[in-house]
């Protein structure tokens, strides 16, 4: 443990969805734009970039409301994939720090550096050595706090955001929180954030300075919890649970957006058969199976399936995944890519069974077959013809 | 002759492609006389096909297409009692499916199927029946053979073009939610063409009879009169006499009331109104009307109804005819056919009350709602056609910007083109009621409303086209205000006697509109309608009946030439034979009759014609048919031996009627009611201003209505626990803010305060509060941050209020009650005498959340710092100003914008400061400059220079800018 008691770290990217945007294209930087799916009056602003905010944008107002104030504002839809392949950096740039790493959506990362001080020495080293290694590898400026908790540390990225370190001791939790704003404290509702503005307090100290029975008074039954959280009281361990379960996967991209039914069942089918193949590889069988889809605006949508019986072979995950593809289909939009994956991994083992029928039984010698000649020549080698479609 | 039967229009929903005009134009073209459009499941566009079809010289037969579960039959109308049939079977009321509701309802109509269950089960229930042959299915040759029917040649045709079958699959894209790549096979028809004359010959050679009994249905079928007398419901009496007794018997009642004695003059017009009314037989309608408007507080009569005496009598209209010379032939003649249009107006809180009464009072199934038909814009038609092809929303948004890089755009341009004007769904009329002496369903197909209530299939048109009486009972917010003003003024001991209440003579009534000091008051408060009051300098009850019908978008150049005018300025009549017509509006034509008398006097049109162009100028898709009046008009005038310029002048005024426009009984109406709430606020301001905010204003938010209060010289209470109602209230000049004000703050809340406050005496303190009513939290801060609580909670502040009541409702709970008030928790004490700068504007603040204006300030005294260091006029002293530069701060309250003749912004914006309202013009090379902020939440600063035109200020703007950076 760090000397000092403070082995928590958080790393809060601010406004994550603008930022990623910023970093995948440097010429944002100095633009007034704003994360939104774009389309009727009812869109509202995601994430906005410094200078929108400067003009007076700000998250969850109606775009169109946005539009009247900066006419020339650029929209850019949320980048699922660039985020999520951003987010997987900032875990893997983490990762190198500690094992102990949880990855939480939108650009944020809590770090237990407990026992790695003789590695990298006190956990504010690593803090810094970490943020401008972000800094440097994927472009974006993170608020990094150390802290004894997540919780100190979530409301010390808070207050200096939208970025920069900061460093909590153990023990200068109560001083550091009783002057920040109470809007910080995580855990507030609404209607609580109302309650406590006309009550006059403004300060987490205020709450924290609250017996257990004005607590409960003034915040109802969630108020105890909310003054210990004032008091900078947090017990949570960092979750350190794997960001991925096993699975088997693909994504078939197309080169243009296509609406057409046979254009996505073709790709289906190719992705069914490259998660087969992998599934049989390791003698494996899968009782789920997601199908995500892409779409032309890059929103993402996914179907999730589960059978009872164990999906191992091409023709049963073809079978399945047709069956679902009408529901997976929820818009009336291009799709840009399919991705397909099997989760719910189980050990396939083949029993022979004696009065098999022969149809089903000389469909999976076949299969074998294509599956040696694939394994040796390439996946694509043997396709099904209607999977040949998708070109 | 030559026919057609089963042809599919766009009025097969989201599922045929042509429209009626093309049918009826490619079936002329191949020699077609008669036709049949069977539309899937409906008739909507039967009065525009009959309409079409006898424009063209063609005969139509009546059809829809019913399709089942086991396969479509076409009906042919050949009957009256065939067509009420259909209109049965099409209706949702029908408890049966279709095919059970054919079996017993089949007099008068004729049917062709092609499966055999259909044919069988039709033949075994005695329906005239035929084995249908189609272009594509020759099944029913042998199904007919076997059940011994005839054979019937149908054209079942969908589509004119090959091209029809891509808007067809982008139709059937858009109905499924699906993309036109994603479309299964059962989501779209079979390819199915019309054929020209041979080759449908050709088609059904083998079968000759089933060519000849097509022309056998269509000759049978062909142009009945389906539409040929009024339907309005009877009105059967108790005392057996005749709905024309019972009519003469209250209408002479009611005009002793109204007028007293009567002159032989009033006589002889009730008279003379009455024997029109008897002779077309509509003293039942009159009646029912009658009795619908004594079911409601108030209401006012609009329309040219407002014309007849006889609805003045009735108390159907409040505006007396004679008085105000009001032209009953406006609303029925003998000559004219089209039905008497009474529209009522009541409170808009009693309207669905009304509407409730009105199909309670008649037997269940002879009521039902007016529909409108919805179609797709260019801009709809583009977007849904974009989705059918798979583009997202951002890239239709980003087309509509410019962006046309993917190549699907001109597909999708080509597509939507295509199918802009097509119908796409049914909705509600927003008053429109038609009742029916039988059942509606006999009459017209009937559709479910979304609330509920059986709905007409066709639209206002429609409806009139098939004689159905529709009257229109609408909502409206003044009627309420005036009901409202006048019930506390009664509590309050004040009683107006409406009988004998003239507010047109009185002078204070008169002298405020003259000042446009019109805000709250109906239909002439708005900043455009104030303008010209100030600029007219004319209150009077005949200059604003005139205003309120002049005040329209097209006619801009007309108000200011009327302006001008009735300042003296000199003026000719545009022509002789107009002089008198127009001697009122000083030559400018200001009704909807103007257009028609116009018409009348220099091209020498009926006055069917005449009311015609009138109805086709205010139409929007009146390009076409208005093109045939234009020359008609140009053609009468000429031979009439008027100018060609003075031809062009009339015309363009008469264009300026586009869209919007009053006949003068109807404005007349208005103005009875504008002057019956400007009455009330030149008298009795708070009650007036009180009765508006309770019933949430009209033209503006309820911040602005609060500063008119505080402009008005009224004493403004804010809401107190002890004091408001749910409503604001009012007594003598006090306003007293009601709790609806509060902002999250639950009506149940609020009734068990005023119930405990009524039982056991008004609150003594906090703690009293606290032990006798238990009220949640969120409630609780609402009322704190509302200053409810302040009368109750000494000197207290609002902060140290919420905290003691939260923390003592608390311990009430747990602890038994005491006799003495508990002694304050351990927080710090906060004495409104001791509290920060900081404080008393947080508190200020939660105020402004709370309630949207402050109880004792404007809004602008929350930037009064900043205010402090930049040197204004006050609104006030704008007009000490006239030509001059002048620097204002103020908040938006209302807007208008306006597209120009170059395409670009401009707005007229009304901005508030602590002193007065005041008007501001801004130009558009100053919006471009600024748009941003004229959308920012915040007070601005406005440097402009002050104009003057008559008695009216605005300020034309030339710079903006933030008050807080």
């Amino acid at each position: 443990m760090d000397k000092e008691g403070a082995s928590i770290i958080h790393v809060n990217i601010t406004d994550f969805f603008a930022s990623v945007a910023i970093a995948e294209d440097r010429s944002l930087q100095e633009k007034a734009f704003v994360i939104a799916y774009e389309g009727d009056g009812r869109s509202v602003v995601i994430s906005s970039s410094a200078c929108a905010r400067r003009e007076g944008i700000e998250k969850g107002m109606y775009l169109s409301t946005a539009f009247r104030m900066v006419p020339h504002l650029q929209v850019i839809p949320p980048d699922e994939r660039a985020s999520f392949v951003m987010q997987r950096s900032l875990y893997e740039i983490a990762s190198g720090y500690t094992p102990a790493v949880e990855n939480s959506p939108g650009g944020h990362l809590y770090l237990d550096m407990d026992g790695t001080s003789r590695l990298f020495g006190p956990a504010i080293d690593s803090a810094v050595l970490m943020s401008r290694t972000i800094c440097e590898r994927l472009s974006l400026q993170p608020a990094v706090a150390v802290a004894s908790n997540k919780l100190v540390a979530k409301i010390a990225t808070r207050a200096i955001r939208p970025s920069g370190i900061t460093h909590i001791p153990k023990g200068e939790e109560k001083d550091f929180l009783f002057s920040q704003d109470i809007s910080l404290l995580p855990g507030l509702s609404y209607a609580n954030r109302r309650l406590l503005r006309v009550a006059g307090i403004r300060k987490i100290g205020t709450v924290a300075d609250l017996d257990d029975q004005q607590a409960e008074a003034l915040l109802g039954k969630n108020g105890i919890a909310l003054r210990n959280s004032a008091r900078g009281e947090d017990l949570t361990p960092v979750n350190t649970r794997r960001f991925e379960e096993r699975s088997v996967s693909t994504r078939i991209d197309f080169n243009r957006g296509s609406q057409r039914l046979d254009t996505i069942e073709a790709a289906l089918i190719r992705g069914a058969e490259d998660i087969g193949l992998q599934l049989r590889k390791e003698s494996m069988g899968c009782h789920a199976l997601a199908i995500t889809i892409y779409w032309a605006d890059r929103k993402v949508t996914t179907y999730t399936g589960r059978s009872k019986e164990l999906l191992v072979w091409d023709d049963q995950l073809i079978q399945t995944l047709k069956g679902w593809l009408d529901k997976a289909l929820s818009r009336r939009l291009h799709v840009i890519a399919v991705a397909l994956k099997g989760t719910q991994l189980r050990p396939y083992i083949e029993e022979t069974e004696l009065f098999e029928e022969f149809s089903v039984t000389k469909t999976r010698q076949i299969q074998k077959s294509v599956d040696l000649l694939r394994l040796r020549f390439g996946n694509h080698l043997v396709t099904r013809a209607t999977a040949l479609h998708h070109g | 002759m030559a026919s057609r039967l089963g042809l599919y229009s766009n009025y097969s929903l989201l599922y045929g492609v042509i429209p009626v005009e093309r049918w009826i134009l490619t079936c002329k073209k191949c020699g077609v006389d008669t036709i049949a459009i069977s539309d899937m499941d409906n008739i909507f566009a039967l009065h525009e096909i009959m309409e079409k079809v006898h424009e063209e010289g063609l005969s139509v037969v009546v059809s829809a297409t019913l399709t089942t579960a086991q396969g479509r039959i076409w009906l042919f109308v050949s009957s009256k009692k065939g067509f009420s049939n259909l209109c049965t079977i099409l209706s949702y009321t029908s408890e049966q499916d279709t095919l059970s509701s054919l079996c017993s309802l089949h007099e008068g109509l004729v049917a062709a199927a092609c499966e055999y269950s259909l044919l069988k089960t039709l033949t075994g229930h005695n329906v005239k029946v035929y084995g249908a042959l189609t272009p594509t299915n020759f099944e029913a040759v042998a199904h007919a053979k076997k059940l011994g029917i005839e054979l019937i040649a149908v054209e079942d045709a969908l589509y004119i073009e090959k091209e029809d079958i891509e808007i067809h699959r982008v139709l059937r894209a858009i109905a499924t939610g699906k993309t036109v790549g994603t479309l299964g096979q059962d989501d779209c028809a079979q390819p199915t063409f019309f054929h020209t004359g041979d080759e449908y010959e050709k088609i059904f050679s083998a079968w000759p009879e089933s060519l000849q009994n097509s022309e056998n249905v269509a000759r049978m079928c062909a142009d009945l009169p389906l539409f040929d007398s009024l339907i309005f419901p009877d009105y059967p009496l108790k005392n057996k006499e005749s709905p024309k007794t019972e009519l003469r018997k209250r209408v002479y009642t009611g005009a002793h009331q109204r007028y007293g004695e009567l002159s032989d003059g009033i006589i002889e017009r009730i008279e003379y109104e009455l024997g029109i009314i008897d002779t077309k037989g509509f003293a039942p309608y009159f009646l029912v009307m009658h009795d619908i408007v004594l079911s409601a507080s108030r209401s006012c009569g609009r329309g040219s109804g407002a014309a007849s005496i006889v609805a003045y009598a009735l108390r159907i209209t409040q505006v007396d005819p004679i008085a105000h010379n009001l032209y009953f032939e406006r609303f029925l003649t003998l000559a004219r056919e089209d039905m008497p249009d009474i529209d009522v107006d009541f409170a808009w809180d009693e309207r669905d009350g009304v509407l409730r009464k009105v199909f309670q009072s008649f037997p269940e199934g002879h009521c039902a709602r007016v529909a409108n038909h919805n179609f797709f814009r260019y801009r709809s038609a583009l977007r849904e056609c974009a989705k059918a092809y798979g583009l997202s929303d951002a890239a239709v948004s980003a087309f509509f910007r410019g962006d046309t890089q993917d190549p699907l755009w001109p597909s999708i341009v080509q597509t939507a083109q295509a199918v802009t004007g097509f119908p796409r769904s049914l909705s509600t009329h927003c008053g429109g009621v038609v009742i029916t002496p039988a059942r509606c369903s006999s009459y017209v197909p009937l559709k479910l409303s979304r609330e509920g209530y059986p709905l007409t299939a066709w639209e206002k048109d429609g409806v009139e086209k098939a004689k159905l009486v529709k009257i229109d009972l609408l909502g409206n917010r003044s009627l309420a205000v005036i009901r409202d003003a006048l019930a506390s003024l009664r509590k309050d001991g004040i009683v107006i006697d409406e009988d004998l209440w003239d507010p047109t003579r009185d002078e204070m009534t008169v002298e405020l509109l003259r000042r446009g000091d019109s805000m709250g008051v109906f239909y002439i408060e708005s900043p455009a309608m104030r303008q010209l009051q100030k600029k007219t300098q004319r209150g009077d009850f005949d200059h604003i009946v005139i205003h309120s019908s002049m005040i329209r978008p097209a006619a801009n150049t007309y108000i200011n030439e009327y302006v001008r005018r009735l300042h003296g300025g000199t003026w000719e009549s545009i022509h002789p034979l107009l002089e008198s017509m127009l001697e009122e509006t000083c030559g400018i034509m200001c009704y909807q009759e103007d257009v028609s008398k116009a018409a009348i006097l220099l091209a020498r049109f009926s006055e069917s014609e005449a009311d015609m162009l009138r109805k086709i100028i205010a139409k929007k898709d009146r390009q076409r048919r208005l093109k045939v009046y234009e020359k008609r008009f140009f053609e009468g005038c000429r031979k009439n031996g008027i100018k060609e310029n003075v031809i062009e002048k009339v015309w363009d005024m008469m264009l300026s009627f586009d869209g919007y426009s009053f006949n003068k009984p109807h404005s007349a109406s208005y103005a009875m009611v504008s002057f019956q709430s400007a009455y009330l606020r030149a008298h009795h301001g708070a009650y007036f201003m009180a009765a508006v905010l309770s019933n949430r204003g009209g033209f503006y938010h309820t911040a602005a209505y609060i500063s008119e209060c505080r402009r008005m010289g009224l004493n403004l209470k804010g809401v107190d626990i002890n004091e408001s109602d749910y409503q604001y209230t009012a007594s003598k000049d006090t306003v007293t803010v009601g709790f609806m004000a509060v902002s999250q703050l639950h009506r149940e809340t609020v009734s068990r305060i005023i119930t405990e406050r009524e039982r056991r005496g008004p609150f003594r303190s906090l703690s009293n509060l606290s032990r006798r009513l238990s009220i949640g939290s969120s409630d609780l801060t609402s009322l704190v941050a509302s200053g409810a609580l302040d009368s109750i909670s000494a000197s207290l502040s609002r902060s140290r209020q919420l905290q003691f009541l939260l923390m003592n409702s608390r311990a009430e709970k747990e602890e038994q009650p005491q006799l003495f008030e508990k002694p304050l928790p351990s927080l710090p004490v906060q004495k409104k005498e001791v509290m920060t700068k900081r404080e008393k504007r947080d508190e200020l603040l939660g105020e402004y959340q709370a309630l949207t204006f402050l109880r004792d300030h404007h809004i602008l005294y929350l930037y009064a710092e900043k205010i402090m260091s930049v040197r204004r006029i006050r609104a006030y002293q704008i007009p000490q100003f006239t030509g001059c530069h002048v620097t204002l701060i103020g908040c938006p309250i209302t807007r208008r914008t306006v597209v120009t003749k170059h395409e670009l912004l401009m707005d007229f914006i009304s901005f508030e400061d602590e002193t007065a309202l005041f008007e501001t013009l801004i130009f558009p090379d100053v919006h471009k400059r600024y748009q941003a902020l004229l959308y920012s939440p915040h007070p601005l600063i406005l440097e402009g220079i002050v104009k003057r035109e008559y008695d009216a200020y605005s300020v034309e703007v030339r710079s903006i800018r933030k008050l807080i950076v």
